[in-house]
């Protein structure tokens, strides 16, 4: 597998309190904090963490829609290598038919006054790639290829639903045929059915556009589903780097566990899970000494992890973890906290299986009628 | 011993009032709930699952009408019942229910305090409006309140603003609003939807809590069906302004009969079993919309089981399959005769 993105010690530090021409404010909100990490070809990685984490900044601080204040993200394209953080306005314009993004709120995040196809289309115009009949049929085909209908294309935002407008804002993203896609809690506004169907649509664009994704989610079971590999983020920091299968089985850092236990049991029989984590999040601006968790953390101890900053190391093959203790406790996963009940299993099918002997016997009790 | 009835609502029927027409919303729903249980409605957005809720507490727009049924509230010793349905919205006995015996959790703890007021005084606001109480002893129980709920440093804490709170610290304190009548029944409109999953922990277990300790009955809404497992002891699956499928949550989650609550089991992506990461099955279309209501069974253009001629007449009855639980589906009407 090879790298698409590096990403190498990326900073972003936004200036809070008071400051004017003469003096420059002291203090700094550190929303993402020396984080390196590489995203491979044709994979999706997921990144989670609580809100006010730093994700979505990090998401948008690699596609530079923020600025960067220090770093590399090194994106490799046929042997090139361009470092997006140090590019020209002119040349990062170019670079961004090659990574697109996908916003959270599909309510928000289309514009109201132009029609669906003019939104789809856009970014062609914009970048002269074509016009006409041409311009046409390839919005066309992209829309298509998201599940929307041609007669739908001349109407405008507000006579779709949730799912549909995502749908409109994911062929918006892909139009340019792009490399990479971030794509931003793009299920978190959708209702469940809904939510299903636009993960399954994301993961039969990535097979057939080979895409390469940076998920971005809060909600673990989602990403669970949806990535192969997945990067917690805590504070600005990454904790935990791993395979989908690792992090949810053999978690090796406090929070992830803990962030795995919060996650209700969907199994009635199962008592309520108690709150593992305790109180929120500290504020980004001044952050807790040594290890960023340790207030939270029910490992910690009084020495080690107040004072000394973890460093993201490999325990195992592809397995980074950002805790002293690693290797000495022994944290629960995903199964162990709850035993699934699995609807398609046998079960279930028998089930259906008597929902449709049902069926055909009313349905040929009504002919003979 | 038999838990005493609190609630009953009985054929309940809102529409919305257009110029010419009435486009139902909620049409006809029957549902009660005893002292001290959870119940909880899940479905998709649009179902009425808000609308319903907010019809208990006669909060409903101009423009949504109740135009049929009843809704009894049988108060503290289960004697004195009143027909929510027919009283005054703005009389004085719907402010004695409102807040007093029945409270609500919103969903969007951000909007649902005044920026322009503290936190305590909104919370005291209520206290002396319910209890007669002077000041300093409404502030007395807020901090009482605040305590219960978990909010650090009560005592400070009752003097902020709400942009001072976090999202979760903010739905506590909605919690300590809601709670401090001593409430019979509270009614928590998606209170965890707009929260972490952290947090969302943290606020189920406080609710969990305080059903334990107040006895308080809980009426609990949300879209996920996940979340309620714990909570509730009773769900009723809503679908356009139906109840299609009600029962205990145990035999909802192990022994789902209506097909679209087997689909919205099985849509909800799982922790478990990875290694399969299968697709994920989903309800095909949407849900339609209020003007192109289906006839016969508001589901049958999304349904695997679609039966011509008998489906498409007239909505199916809540029928009961098994002991505590119904269903509304022609497949159960008429199986079980042949």
């Amino acid at each position: 597998m090879s790298t698409l993105i590096d990403i190498k010690n990326l900073k972003v530090y936004f200036p809070v309190g008071r400051s004017n021409l003469f003096t420059k404010s002291k203090f700094f909100l550190r929303a993402v904090d020396g984080v390196s990490f590489k995203i491979n070809k044709g994979e999706n990685l997921g990144l989670v963490g609580e809100s006010g984490s730093g994700k979505t900044t990090l998401g948008r601080s690699i596609l530079r829609l923020i600025e960067p204040t220090n770093g590399q993200v090194i994106f490799k394209n046929k042997n090139e290598m361009i470092d997006i953080v140090s590019l020209k306005r002119n040349k990062l314009r170019k670079q961004w038919r090659h990574m697109q993004m996908i916003f959270q709120d599909p309510y928000s995040s289309l514009n109201q006054r132009m029609t669906v196809k003019e939104i789809i289309g856009e970014s062609l115009i914009a970048n002269r790639l074509a016009s006409g009949k041409e311009l046409d049929k390839q919005v066309e085909e992209i829309a298509l290829l998201c599940g929307l209908k041609t007669r739908q294309l001349s109407r405008y935002p507000h006579a779709f639903s949730g799912g549909q407008r995502q749908r409109i804002a994911i062929a918006r993203a892909l139009i340019m045929h792009p490399e990479f896609i971030v794509c931003d809690e793009p299920v978190s506004a959708l209702d469940v059915s809904i939510q299903a169907q636009i993960l399954n649509l994301l993961k039969d664009l990535q097979q057939q556009l080979s895409l390469t994704y940076l998920f971005i989610a809060h909600d673990l079971s989602v990403v669970s589903y949806a990535c192969n590999r997945v990067a917690v983020m805590y504070l600005g920091r990454l904790v935990e780097i791993a395979n989908t299968e690792e992090i949810y089985y053999t978690p090796k850092h406090p929070y992830t566990e803990s962030l795995m236990a919060a996650i209700p049991p969907d199994d009635p029989d199962l008592p309520m899970q108690k709150a593992k984590l305790k109180g929120e999040q500290p504020s980004p601006v001044n952050p807790p000494s040594g290890c960023t968790f340790h207030p939270r953390c029910p490992y910690a101890d009084n020495d080690r992890c107040i004072n000394e900053v973890p460093e993201l190391r490999e325990i195992s093959k592809g397995h980074f973890v950002s805790c002293h203790y690693a290797e000495k406790i022994s944290l629960k996963g995903a199964l162990e906290h709850k035993t699934t009940v699995d609807f398609r299993g046998v079960e279930n099918n028998q089930q259906i299986d008597d929902m449709r002997k049902r069926r055909n016997k009313i349905v040929t009790n009504q002919k003979k009628q | 011993m038999e838990k005493k009835l609190l609630l009953k609502v009985k054929n309940l029927q809102i529409s919305w009032l257009l110029d010419k027409a009435l486009i139902p919303i909620i049409c006809g729903i029957d549902f009660s709930l005893k002292a001290g249980k959870v119940l909880a409605f899940v479905g998709e957005s649009g179902c009425g699952k808000s609308v319903s809720s907010l019809s208990l507490l006669r909060l409903l727009a101009k423009k949504l009408k109740i135009i049929g049924g009843e809704i009894l509230f049988y108060g503290q010793n289960g004697e004195e019942t009143l027909d929510m349905a027919k009283i005054n919205p703005r009389g004085k006995d719907m402010q004695k229910i409102r807040g007093g015996m029945v409270s609500m959790i919103f969903q969007e703890p951000m909007s649902s305090f005044s920026p322009l007021y503290t936190i305590g005084y909104q919370i005291m606001e209520v206290i002396q409006l319910h209890k007669n109480t002077s000041r300093e002893e409404a502030k007395k129980i807020t901090v009482e309140l605040f305590k219960k709920v978990g909010i650090g440093d009560a005592k400070n804490a009752v003097n902020r603003y709400p942009y001072e709170f976090s999202g979760g610290m903010r739905q506590r304190a909605m919690i300590a609003k809601a709670l401090s009548c001593n409430p019979l029944l509270l009614i928590a409109d998606e209170p965890t939807t707009a929260l972490d999953v952290t947090i969302q922990n943290q606020i189920l277990n406080l609710m969990y809590d305080v059903k334990q300790e107040f006895g308080t009955s809980i009426i609990f809404i949300t879209h996920d069906l996940g979340v309620v497992g714990q909570i509730a002891d009773e769900v009723a699956i809503m679908y356009m302004g139906k109840i299609i499928e009600q029962g205990t949550t145990r035999e909802i989650f192990k022994n789902p009969k209506h097909p679209y609550t087997i689909k919205l089991l099985e849509a909800v992506p799982r922790l478990g079993n990875l290694e399969a990461r299968r697709r994920l099955e989903t309800i095909r279309g949407n849900v339609p919309g209020l003007f192109d209501r289906p006839t016969g069974c508001a589901f049958r253009p999304r349904c695997d089981y679609f039966m011509p001629g008998i489906c498409d007449t007239t909505f199916p009855d809540l029928r009961e399959v098994s002991k505590d639980h119904k269903v509304a589906c022609y497949l159960y009407e008429y199986g079980e005769s042949n």
